[in-house]
Order: C-alpha cells, then structure tokens, then sequence
C-alpha cells in the first residue's frame, strides 16, 4: 500500500489520537494534540492547494494551528499547573487497553467508510473519513476511560477535530466564516471549561469525573 | 495383562487401510479408513502405555479400590473407544460412545469412597449425559432428514441440515471439554486413577474430535457461522485453559487444564477448516485439518506422558501438591527428563511434536490473512495469531513452573525428599512415549503423508499436504546436538569446577521454604490477567511492629472460577429446584403411579397418531 | 541472485566476520556512549571480548543443589543463537540459505529462553526463580507484539519466511515506507524488552529485587556464564539487525542500490541504533514492574497499527 502525502498526514492525525489514548501523562496527552492539531492543518492547507490555492482555506488551515495547536494547549497547560495535578488515572479499562481499543476503532471506521457514499470525484475521500471516524471514536473512548476531566476536555477536542476533518475531507471546504465561528466557539468552549476545572478542584478538591455525581442535587 | 494382549493386536490392524466389514445382525456397520486408523494408532499407543503403566500404580490403590472392577471397565472402555472411531453409522457410534460414556465413570469412581472422587463422579456422569443427549438429537434430526443411519449419507451443504450440525458441533464441544463446557475436566481428571486420566485426557476427548471431523467437516458442512463458533469457542478455550492452568497448585488439575487449551487449539484448526472451505479457500482448509489431525496426535503422545510423570510422583512421593514437592530431579532422573521432553512438546518447543500441529495452525491462519476475500476474516485471523503467540507464552510459563517446582530446587516436604524411582514398568511407559513424542517430531513429513487422503477428501481437490510443512526439523534437531556436544566439549571440558552452596547473600543458607512457590511464580502473570481470574492476594501481618518488623506473614491467593460460580451454580440449584417439585409426583400411593402410567400411555399413543 | 564462487568465499567471510565482530562492538558503542554522555571516559570498545576471554579461562563455581540442566544450559542457549544467526536475516548478506521461518524462529527463541527459565530456578535460590517468572510474564507479552510485528510484513509478501520478507526483489514493497518503520520501531521496542535493558530492566546494575535477566544468570560462572554473555550478545545482535533491516527498508532510494551499499548502510543504522538505546538508556529511568506492561504496550500498539494497514492495505491494492 502506497501512502500518498495527504494519508500520511491524515493518518498521522489518528495515530496520535491512538497515542494520547494510551498516554495517561497530562503534558504529554496535550503536546500530543497539538501535534495533531498541527497535521489537521497541514491538512487544511493542502486541500487548500488542491482547491487552486484558495486563500480562505490557507487562512482557516493558519487560524486552526495557531488557535487549536497552540493557545488551547497553553490554555489547558496553565489550568493543569493551577489544579496540580500531572498525570490521570484509568476508569473503566487500563489505558493501554484503551489504546489498543482505539486501533480496533480504526479498523472498524475503515470499514464503515467502505460501506459509506464516498463523493468519488474526490481521491480524498477515503481515508480522510477513516481518520475522521477514527479520531471521533479515539477522543469518545479517552473520555469514557479517563478520571480527570481535563482529559474529558482533550477527548472532546480530539471529536471536534474528527468531525472537522470529515467535512474538510468530505466537501469542498466549509465556507470561511462557519469554520472561524466553531473554531471561536471551541476556543471559548476550553476557557470556560479550563475554568470550570479549576471552580470544581476549587469546591470539590478533586477533578474526578466518576465521582462528580454528587453534584446532581 | 488381557489389555496389553487386546491393544498390541489393534495397532497392525489400523493399517490395514480403507476396508469395510459388516458385523451384526442389522445396522451395526464398521468402517475403518484412514481417519480411523490415524485415531486407532493412537489409542493403540496410548493404551499399551498405560496398561504397561497400571499394574504398579494400582498397588498404589490396592487399599481404595477394586482391581477386578477396574480392568474389566478399563478393557471395556478401551474396546468401546476402538469401536467408536470404527463405527460407520450412527446407531452403532451411539452405542459405543454410551458404552465408552459408561465404563470411563466407573474408572472415574474407582476411589469412590472419597467424597472427591464421588463429586468428580458427579458432575462428569452429568457433562456426559448432557453431551449425549445432544448428540442423539441431533443424530435423530439426520435419520428423519435422510432416513439413514449411515454416516456416509449424511451431508450437511444445505442450510435445513444446519440446526442438526449445530446440536453435534455443541454436543461434541461438551465432550471435548471445549470452553465453557470444559468444567468437567479438572474435576474428573484428578479425581480418576492416573493410567486412565492419561487415556481419557489423551485419547477419549479426542473421539470428539474424530466425531466432528468424520460427521461434520468429511460430511461437506458449509455452515460459515459453525465455523466461526468453533473457532472462537477453540481460540476462547485456549486462552482459558492455559491461564488456568498456570494457576494451579495440583499438578493433576494443571494437566486437566492444559487439556482444555490443546483440545481449544485442535478445534480452532477443525473451524477453520469448516471457514474457509465454506468460504472457498481449500488450501488453508486442508493446512488446518492436517494441523487439527497432528495436533490430536501429538498431545495424545505428551498428555499421556505427562499425566504418567504425575503418577511417578504421585507413587513415589504420595502427593501431586505443587508445594509439596521439589528437587526430584536427583531421585527420579528417568521420570524427569521424560516430564522435561513433554514439557517441551507441549509448549510447543522446536524440534518435538507440539511444534508442527502448531506451526501448521499459524500457516493456516497466516495465509488466510491474504487469501481470505472478507476484511473481518482476516482480521480475525491476525487477531487470533495474536491470542496464539500469548498462549504460546503462558504454556512455556505454565510448564517451566510445573517442572521447576516439582524437580528442580531442594525438596519442599519429607515425602518428596524420600521418593524414589518407580517400577520398570512405568519407566517403560514413559520412555516409551517419550520416544514417541521424538519420532512424531522427527516424522512430520511422513505423518502427514498419512493424514493427506484425509485432508483431500475433506476439500476434494489434491491438497499436497505432504509438502507443507517446510520447517526441516531433523536437520534442526541435529544441528542443535552436534553444537550443544561440540560446545560443552570444547567449553566445558577443559574447566575446573568448584562445587559451593547457592548464593544465599550471606545470610546464612538457604532452605525449601526460601524457594519460590508455585504460587509466587504464578503471581506476576496471574496479577496482569486478575480481571479474569478473579485473582486476589490475602496479606495478614501481625506483630509488634507490624510495618517494619512482623513476627507473622500470612499470604494467601484467592481465586474464584466465575464461570462455576455464576452460571453453573444458579443453573444447578434451578435444576435441582425443579427436581424437588418433580419429588411431589413421586407420592408413594399405586393409585397414583397407576394414572400416571394411563396419562403416558395416552399421550404415547396421541404422539404416535401424531408422527 | 546468483554469485559465482568467489562471492560466496566473500559473504562467507565478511558474514563471519560481522556474526564474531559486530555484537562485540555494538554492547562496546551503547557502553561508550553512555558513558561519554555521563562525562566518563568508559571502557574500550572491545572490553566486552576482554571479560568473555577472562571469563573462559576461570573456574566454575557450580552450586550442589544443580541438576544436568543447569550445567547444558549455557551450550544450549549459545547453539540456540549460533543456529539463529546462521539463519535469520539479521544481516543484508548471507551465505546460506537455511530457511528461517518466521514461527520456527520465535520458537526456537523460546526454546532457549524455556532452558533458562529452568536452569535459573535449578539451584533453589529465590533470586533466580524471581527472575524467571518475570521473564516469563514479560515474554508473553512481548510475544504477540514481535509475530504481529513481522507477520504483518510477511502478509505482504505473502510469506513467512524471513529471507523473503527481508529480500529486496519485491519491488511492491519499496514505497511502504510507513508499516517499515511501524514494524522497525516494534522490533526495536520488543528488543529491548527481550534483551532486558532499559526501561524494562537495568543490565547494569544487581540490585536482586529488580533484576530480571541478570537474576536469571546470578549462579552462573566461568565459561558457563561466558556462554550465556556470548548468547546474550548474539541476541543482541539479531533484534537490533533485524529492526535495522526493517529501517533500511523504509528508505526508498536504498532499494535499487547494489548490495554492498546496502550491507554498509544497514551497519551504520545498527550502530545508530546502538547510540540511540545508550541515549535512552541515559535519560530514561527504569520502569516500575507494575508499569512494564504499559512499556510493552506501545510496542503493541505499533505492531498492532502495522497489522492493521497490512490487513486494510493488501486489499487496497
């Protein structure tokens, strides 16, 4: 199997996500994203290239690295130095078995992407949604298995990411203005919560997502 | 020593190739060809062995049993398994596998007087029942399909002939022990005297075997979903059964344990041979019968030899306990090195007989990875290569502990310091499977040779078996020696060598309680796997300074079988629930009986008007 | 290919010169390096041939509760490796051809590792038996990482015979480069988890209650123990070649290269490979036990990736 430039770094993508599965170091799970982060972009821009060097889309593929891939992990960097807390523990399955959960995933997307109707005029197709589909399922089963909720967090920053690089891959690029109002919305979305991580250590003195049903009354 | 006579003659007569004879009055039909006669041979082999191995290990006995009653019922069920792998219908097969069902009880319960044995007695009488009933169910289902008993007529590539291949496939994975029926097997084997343990684990599991590859694979199944049950319950089993054995601190329980794995290992090959021939891929359907084939025979030959290993040492040192026993390599030189070669064959060690059935395996899921046309096929099949390699590696731990333990170190009891070699006649036993195990590992071309007329009637093409196995082992097993010798001649020979104590840290000398237990070793494993096992460690420490300073450990592994507790339990205490309302019939009064027998001869005879 | 008799006079030599020089050098470049990033000046280079010499000629001190099998250990693990390395593709040449099955050749690993095992539980020392059972628990786990690992190639090239997988001719595989270093990167990982060094234990140090291999070995002396250092060395040799072979490999351009080039890039990777643990070694501290499943679970996971691609893959096509 020949990978071309495009899957490598779409696979690239969701081979992190597998890692920052496996990976129960907070520091490291977020250099990891923004990695990520960064080969969603590289992405952005070479569909960008593809699409006869749209502008708008070189612009979303700069806004995505610098706001995704740097200021929410320095974000979230600055929150885990407030609560003090450096690495997560495992919920429900220990997290190198949630790693290999998240291989399985791959798998299974790549199957559900060949029953799915790839746009065919678009070689892209294929693996951009298997590695969209991937990474959806990769950040659902880093917050099903982890404690602490920044990891819940990063989980849902890895969706987010799934979900963007199926449309980037899927359509003909998002008009400009609908990506820069999710990419706001998401930016808002980890300052609030990196907030609200640290009101919850604040009044709770813990972060632990499997025991906050005490705040159901 | 009438079985001794009864078995030598059975051996010449298996080669005697395909053949039919008509005994009987009406449908009792035999037929031997070459599947037969690859399962006679080794019934033959594993028999004389254990008759050779009996006499001396009875005496053993002589106080708890009765010998008359045991060579009647052991010749019975060595006549009924022979006729049981050459019964060309299904009546007569039914016949002789109750026969076979029957006589191994009565060994099974030779030591009836303890409680052990009586629930062992139990709970296999109950598995072989229910193995039975299935059987003959489905057995009836056939006759009312095709109207004949013969085997030979019976042919499953329609899907109506499915349900019927669905009760044998179960009925057979009960007998076999296959998970999660297996639960039987440590129950009865070490409760069985050891020569028949060694013929029930080597030879009777594998007429579940012989029975699904004669009635389902040569009767043309091409159920994929079969397949795929046999697979998974094998490759389940496997998994199961060497973890558990690992565990184990009875060595009788440990080889029951193994057999569970080995028979899951045979019947993975059998389901993919049913797979992929039914998903059009004879070449790798061929590779996995061969494999299944060999491997029966092969963990026929070191099954039995180490359960005779066991029956060594159970004479000699009056215990199977791990953690009794020790250092018996200097008292038991014999026995050792035939427990340490089949040790070696069945962790499937290069270049004994394990190696082969298990490469064969690997090569036919290997290739079904790029021959295969489904995605999921071949996924599996790189998955279950994977769950192999894992099961590879507990076997090697499982059987390094179980020799470590037993004869390497310093004695861990009395007993086991004042044992010694047994009678000739178990060494004989033993060298002589032992020698088996070699030649088996030695001959693979040549066995498979013998299997091939089998492998190309099952995927009726030429399936060039003979030419699969391209591992040379002989040139390997030479090798091996020639540089082992020149080694320690060229090394070893010139060297002065000092004889001392053990490194103790200069603590002063070590003991048998310093030694690692069968317990210890286990645990690094047994901790990573405990969401299985239930496996738990119990700390008590008392004393002053019970930190830094305790005057008392006490550590105890706790494991519970989740399978017996959760579900055989419950559904035992449903059955005997419904069995105590059933008690309510059963009054006492002839009225009573009298209607009963009315309201049966009524319904009997409104179901015969029904048929 | 087809060499004339001068060639093979040529491979035979060069390839016994590699299978005799190379393990030396490689444990002498991880311990100079190593020690030159600890601002020592470290032992020569050929140090390792010094303490194996010395180590033939003294006596052996054997403990009285040993049976046969702690006494053929040694030439059993060392005729083991000799077989292994006449036979697996650890270097781009070779003189003959034996055959090295994928399977036969992690059996026959284990083969020596279950001799080990047994001669290490032999003399009734806790220490030994220790090490054992930690060797037992590690290799399961390790197991499936390396057979996944090289199955994974062998699934492309539709064999599982080493020198198939590891030949040059299929051209199809040149431009994988990704399921290369995938599969180099599990070799490498299992190696060092097989050779016991760091993270998953520390070959330097004897401290008994964390030691694994060197438990194993603690009652071995004199040309007993030579034997297993020369098996262990050996061992060495074939996992870092092997997973260097899998490095070369992912290079594109070294595939229409003649076969010398070839041979002389792969020894620089091997030695690059070497540096490279001495570095890790250097930075990385050892694992807690509890932790070493976590360790080997990376190696998993590449072996697993490299699974997947060769399964998705082969269809691709």
């Amino acid at each position: 199997m020949i990978l071309n430039l495009f899957e490598m770094v779409v696979f690239g993508a969701s081979f992190t996500a597998i890692l920052i599965a496996g990976a129960t170091h907070l520091r490291v799970n977020l250099a990891l994203y923004s990695v990520q982060t960064l080969f969603i972009g590289f992405a952005t821009a070479m569909t960008a290239h593809a699409h006869a060097d749209d502008m708008g889309i070189y612009g979303i593929a700069c806004a995505i690295t610098i706001l995704k891939g740097l200021i929410v992990p320095v974000c979230l960097v600055m929150a885990i130095d407030k609560i003090r807390i450096q690495s997560d523990a495992a919920s429900i399955i220990p997290a190198p078995l949630a790693m290999h959960l998240t291989i399985v995933f791959l798998g299974l997307s790549y199957l559900l992407v060949r029953g799915l109707p790839v746009p065919l005029e678009f070689s892209r197709g294929w693996p951009g949604a298997t590695a969209a589909i991937s990474l959806v399922f990769s950040g659902l089963v880093l917050m099903l298995t982890r404690r602490i909720a920044i990891s819940q967090i990063v989980g849902f920053l890895i969706i987010e990411n799934g979900i963007y690089l199926f449309a980037l891959t899927q359509t003909h690029g998002m008009p400009m203005i609908v990506e820069m109002g999710v990419l706001l919305d998401v930016l808002v979305g980890v300052m609030i919560s990196g907030l609200l991580v640290f009101k919850i250590q604040h009044s709770f003195e813990h972060i632990d997502v499997t025991r906050l049903t005490q705040l159901k009354d | 020593m009438i079985a001794l006579a009864l078995l030598s003659i059975d051996t010449p007569m298996a080669w005697q190739g395909p053949g039919f004879l008509a005994v009987g009055p009406w449908s009792f039909t035999f037929v031997i060809d070459r599947l037969s006669a690859l399962f006679l041979a080794l019934l033959g082999t594993v028999g004389i062995a254990s008759a050779l191995f009996s006499p001396r290990y009875l005496r053993h006995l002589d106080s708890r049993m009765n010998s008359s009653l045991y060579w009647a019922a052991y010749c019975l069920f060595v006549l009924s398994m022979m006729l049981v792998f050459v019964s060309g219908d299904g009546v007569t097969f039914l016949v002789f596998w109750e026969l076979m069902a029957l006589s191994s009880t009565v060994l099974v319960s030779s030591e009836h007087t303890l409680h052990r044995v009586q629930r062992a007695t139990i709970i296999y009488l109950g598995a072989t029942r229910t193995s039975t009933a299935f059987i003959a169910f489905g057995f009836i289902w056939l006759y009312s399909m095709f109207h004949s008993w013969r085997f030979s007529d019976w042919c499953f590539d329609r899907p109506e002939s499915y349900g019927a291949a669905l009760l044998l496939m179960i009925g057979f994975c009960i007998k076999a022990g296959i998970w999660p029926f297996h639960i039987w097997l440590p129950y009865a084997h070490p409760a069985a005297p050891t020569p028949v343990s060694a013929l029930m684990s080597g030879v009777m599991i594998k007429t579940a075997v012989y029975g699904v590859v004669r009635i389902l694979l040569l009767g043309n199944l091409n159920c994929a979903a079969i397949g795929y049950l046999a697979v998974t319950l094998g490759v389940v089993s496997a998994f199961w059964g060497v973890l558990f054995a690992l565990v184990q601190n009875d060595l009788k329980r440990l080889l029951a344990y193994s057999s569970v794995e080995n028979v899951g290992l045979i019947f993975t090959c059998i389901g993919i041979a049913i797979l992929s021939r039914s998903v059009g891929v004879p070449e790798v359907a061929a590779l996995g019968l061969a494999a299944g084939l060999f491997h029966c025979l092969s963990h026929g030959f070191f099954k039995t030899l180490l359960f005779f290993g066991a029956g060594s040492i159970d004479v000699a040192a009056h215990t199977i306990e791990l953690g009794q026993l020790g250092g018996l390599v200097r008292q038991m030189p014999w026995t050792m090195s035939c427990f340490v070669l089949g040790a070696v064959g069945i962790c499937a060690l290069p270049p004994l007989n394990g190696f082969p059935g298990k490469w064969l395996l690997y090569q036919s899921l290997f290739r079904n990875v790029w021959l295969s046309s489904s995605l999921i096929d071949r996924g599996l099949c790189l998955a279950i290569i994977c769950i192999l390699a894992v099961v590879g590696g507990l076997a090697l731990a499982c059987f390094a502990k179980a020799v470590a333990v037993i004869f390497l170190g310093v004695p861990r009891s009395k007993q086991s310091g004042a044992a010694s070699e047994g009678s000739s006649g178990m060494v004989c036993a033993q060298v002589f499977l032992a020698i088996g195990c070699v030649a088996l590992g030695l001959t693979v071309p040549q066995i498979l040779l013998l299997v091939k007329p089998v492998c190309d009637l099952a995927v009726h093409t030429n399936s060039h078996i003979e030419s699969a196995f391209t591992v040379d082992l002989r040139v390997t097993a030479i090798a091996l020696i020639v540089l082992v010798l020149a080694l320690s001649k060229l090394v070893l020979s010139g060297s002065q060598v000092r004889i001392s104590r053990t490194w103790d840290c200069g603590f002063g000398p070590l003991g048998p309680r310093t030694q690692v237990t069968s317990d210890s070793f286990a645990q690094p494993v047994a901790r990573i796997f405990r969401p299985i096992l239930r496996y738990k460690l119990e700390f008590e420490l008392t004393g002053t300074d019970r930190r830094h300073f305790p005057e008392k450990i006490r550590v105890k592994p706790n494991m519970v079988s989740l399978l017996e507790q959760r579900v055989y339990l419950p559904l035992l205490s449903i059955v005997s629930k419904l069995a105590k309302s059933l008690v309510k019939l059963q009054a006492g009064s002839i009225h009573l009986y009298l209607i009963y027998l009315c309201v049966t001869l009524i319904l009997l005879l409104q179901l015969g008007t029904l048929l | 290919m087809n060499y004339g008799a001068a060639d093979t006079v040529v491979a035979w030599i060069v390839s016994l010169f590699s299978g005799f020089l190379l393990p030396i050098l490689l444990i002498g470049t991880i311990r100079k390096v190593k020690a030159r990033l600890q601002n020592r000046v470290g032992p020569p280079i050929f140090q390792a041939l010094f303490d194996l010499v010395k180590l033939f000629r003294k006596k052996q001190t054997v403990s009285s509760t040993v049976s046969w099998i702690f006494k053929w250990n040694g030439a059993i693990n060392l005729s083991v490796m000799l077989l292994l390395a006449l036979s697996v593709p650890w270097l781009c040449y070779k003189p003959v051809s034996l055959g090295a099955d994928l399977f036969f050749v992690l059996y026959l690993l284990a083969l020596s590792r279950f001799s080990t095992v047994l001669a290490a539980m032999d003399a009734g020392s806790a220490f030994g038996a220790f090490g054992a059972s930690r060797e037992v628990t590690i290799s399961t786990l390790v197991e499936p990482a390396l057979v996944l690992a090289l199955a994974s190639i062998g699934i492309l090239t539709q064999s599982s015979d080493l020198d198939a997988i590891f030949s040059f001719s299929n051209a199809a595989l040149s431009n994988t480069s990704g399921i290369w270093l995938l599969v180099g990167t599990a070799v490498i990982l299992a190696g060092l988890v097989e050779l016991s060094r760091m993270p998953v234990d520390d070959p330097t140090t004897h401290l008994e209650l964390t030691m694994v291999h060197e438990a194993m070995i603690l009652e071995c002396s004199g040309p007993n123990l030579a034997m297993l250092e020369c098996s262990q060395l050996l061992r060495m040799a074939i996992l870092f070649g092997l997973s260097a072979q899998c490095f070369l490999h992912s290079i594109p351009c070294v595939w229409t290269m003649t076969i010398v080039s070839q041979g002389i890039i792969h020894v620089i990777l091997m030695f690059v490979i070497a540096s490279c643990v001495a570095t890790f070694e250097s930075v990385a501290v050892k694992l807690q036990w509890r932790k070493v499943p976590e360790f080997i679970a990376y190696c998993l996971t590449m072996s697993l990736i490299a699974g997947l691609i060769a399964v998705g893959g082969s269809l691709v096509k």
